[in-house]
């Protein structure tokens, strides 16, 4: 699985939604479910998969996957 | 005025809709509405209501969905006489189905009932009601307004029954300690289904302050925004809330630190750390920690500028409320002995809906918290653990029991669940569940799987690990805090 469909997988499961669905450009506030502890359980988990802490100046401008998805490229560099 | 003399709260509204009249009073979903504006609307849903065929001391279930129409019902319902019952909008099926049998509701609002008339608020049309301007003379201050339900200790939700005395007298309680003002404008991103939370917007709506309504903290964008947007000079927060604003945005909540005048923190305990970190944040502004139940409403306040006392609960919030340390008998405790929390006002309410969860949950006048703590000498409040087992995330008061019975109920011979540290330091605590070894065959992954249809995510386990023997009492009840 590339980084991508790694995270969507992880925004589906903590969603509780069809990774099917997913659309990668979509706010992460537009999406079902998302609230608080969802968006903290999909920090969590996206910190666990890919081994990174990301930077708290990071977090607050990643408002979709896609956005994820460049976080963790630059990261992993 | 000797309108709607059962309820203070709704006095002092109809009071603002004259002072304030084209003064915002709430500001949700990009809708203003006036106190001018609210108080016709509560008038109209009233008219709905009574057209319904509702009357005094029938009951109405609310799930509690940021709605204007939800908020136009509860004050409607003060109107008429009409008992308020609050649910969460997230409840699973199970919890909204033994609440409304317990109920017997005359009606659903904001959700579809498999088995009692209901209504979504779409399909109101509260424009077309025509405004009630009295209310019917059977009705007394110390007639119960509203129920809410609270996670009991056995499992089952208990149905605390609050007058119009107690949930006006708690909001006066609580304007009385923090000190707002008309000139407030605070942001409420707190769920409404709690005290807590319907709390503020009463405190609000009491004193002529405008309260801006968002959906939650997810969006710390929007959270953010508007503060500068409305210029918000107070808010309300739970510990969690509180971290999750720190990692998602840093420090620039601190830019507004001069325009806050109060924060109402509670719900969870907060480390000391994290209070003098707010502390440095917002030197100018009082920051109130609250101690509270449902059923005692916020009774305890400690203000952060009193540095020297910031690991107590405080001081009761007025000289009208009274905290006392008891003995299992129900005697007072010197000063500096350990024993139960108990807690006498006129916020405090009467009773359960159930006489059996009544018995044993006062002695005399106050009512038993079942939190363990001392009073300092200064007459300060400290507390030292809880004898209920509930577990708190992030908050949220989590029954073990509950949790254990859907587990149970999905083929699992037996099991046990116990608070765990939440490492990541957001949600406080979070269920862990040992289930008994051999007694099922379902695998973690399946039951975790099989629980999403039946418990809502916070309530569900993180994690879960094999125990050989769930140690049990001689009366044969689960011993949790052996296992911890």
């Amino acid at each position: 699985m590339n980084i991508q469909e790694q995270i969507k997988q992880i925004v589906a499961e903590c969603l509780e939604l069809d990774v099917n669905t997913l659309d990668c450009d979509q706010d992460f506030f537009d999406m079902d479910g998302y609230d608080s502890m969802r968006s903290v359980m999909i920090l969590s988990k996206i910190e666990d998969t890919f081994d990174v802490i990301v930077p708290e100046e990071d977090i607050f401008d990643i408002t979709n996957i896609n956005q994820w998805v460049a976080e963790i490229e630059k990261i992993k560099g | 005025m000797n309108q709607f003399e059962h309820s203070p709260l709704l006095q002092q509204i109809a009071q603002n809709s004259q002072k304030y009249a084209s003064k915002p009073a709430i500001i949700m979903n990009g809708q203003s509405i006036t106190y001018s504006e609210l108080f016709v609307n509560i008038r109209k849903a009233a008219g709905v209501m009574k057209q319904m065929g509702f009357k005094a001391g029938d009951r109405i279930i609310l799930s509690a969905h940021k709605d204007l129409e939800y908020l136009y019902l509860y004050f409607a319902s003060h109107i008429l006489g009409i008992i308020n019952v609050i649910v969460d909008s997230e409840s699973n099926e199970e919890r909204l189905q033994y609440i409304e049998e317990r109920i017997q509701p005359v009606c659903c609002f904001g959700y579809k009932s498999k088995k009692f008339n209901s209504k979504l608020f779409s399909e109101l049309n509260i424009d077309e009601g025509y405004e009630i301007e009295s209310t019917c003379d059977i009705l007394h201050r110390t007639s119960i307004a509203e129920i809410l339900f609270t996670t009991g200790t056995t499992g089952l939700p208990k149905g605390v029954c609050l007058s119009y005395y107690n949930i006006y007298s708690s909001a006066e309680n609580i304007n009385g300690y923090i000190g707002n003002s008309a000139e407030d404008v605070e942001l409420l991103a707190l769920p409404i289904c709690h005290s807590f939370g319907m709390g503020r917007i009463r405190c609000a709506l009491i004193k002529g302050s405008t309260i801006v309504i968002l959906n939650n903290f997810a969006n710390i964008r929007a959270f953010l925004k508007a503060f500068e947007l409305y210029h918000i000079t107070g808010f309300g927060l739970v510990p969690a809330a509180w971290a999750y604003i720190r990692k998602m945005s840093g420090m620039r909540i601190a830019k507004y630190a001069k325009q806050i005048h109060y924060i109402e923190i509670g719900s969870a305990s907060m480390s000391l750390d994290t209070k003098k970190e707010l502390l440095n944040l917002f030197p100018d502004t009082r920051i109130c920690m609250h101690y509270g139940l449902t059923e005692a409403s916020r009774c305890c306040f400690q203000e952060f500028h009193d540095t020297k006392h910031l690991d107590s609960i405080g001081k009761p919030v007025s000289s009208l409320v009274d905290i006392k340390v008891m003995d299992e008998h129900g005697n007072e405790l010197p000063v500096n002995s350990k024993g139960e929390l108990c807690v006498k006002g006129n916020m405090v309410f009467s009773h359960y809906l159930e006489e059996c969860d009544t018995k044993n949950a006062f002695y005399n006048e106050y009512f038993r918290t079942g939190d363990c703590g001392y009073k300092n000498s200064e007459g300060y409040f400290y507390l030292l653990g809880r004898e209920k087992e509930l577990i708190n995330v992030g908050g949220k008061k989590v029954s073990p029991m509950e949790v254990e019975d859907a587990i149970i109920s999905l083929g699992v011979g037996d099991c046990v669940c116990v608070p765990i540290k939440d490492e990541t330091n957001f949600m406080g605590e979070l269920v862990f569940c040992y289930v008994l070894k051999g007694s099922t065959s379902l695998t973690f992954e399946e039951i975790a799987e099989k629980l999403k249809s039946k418990l809502e995510v916070y309530k569900r386990p993180v994690a879960y690990a094999w125990i050989d023997k769930i140690p049990i009492t001689s009366s044969g009840k689960k011993q949790r805090i052996q296992i911890k």
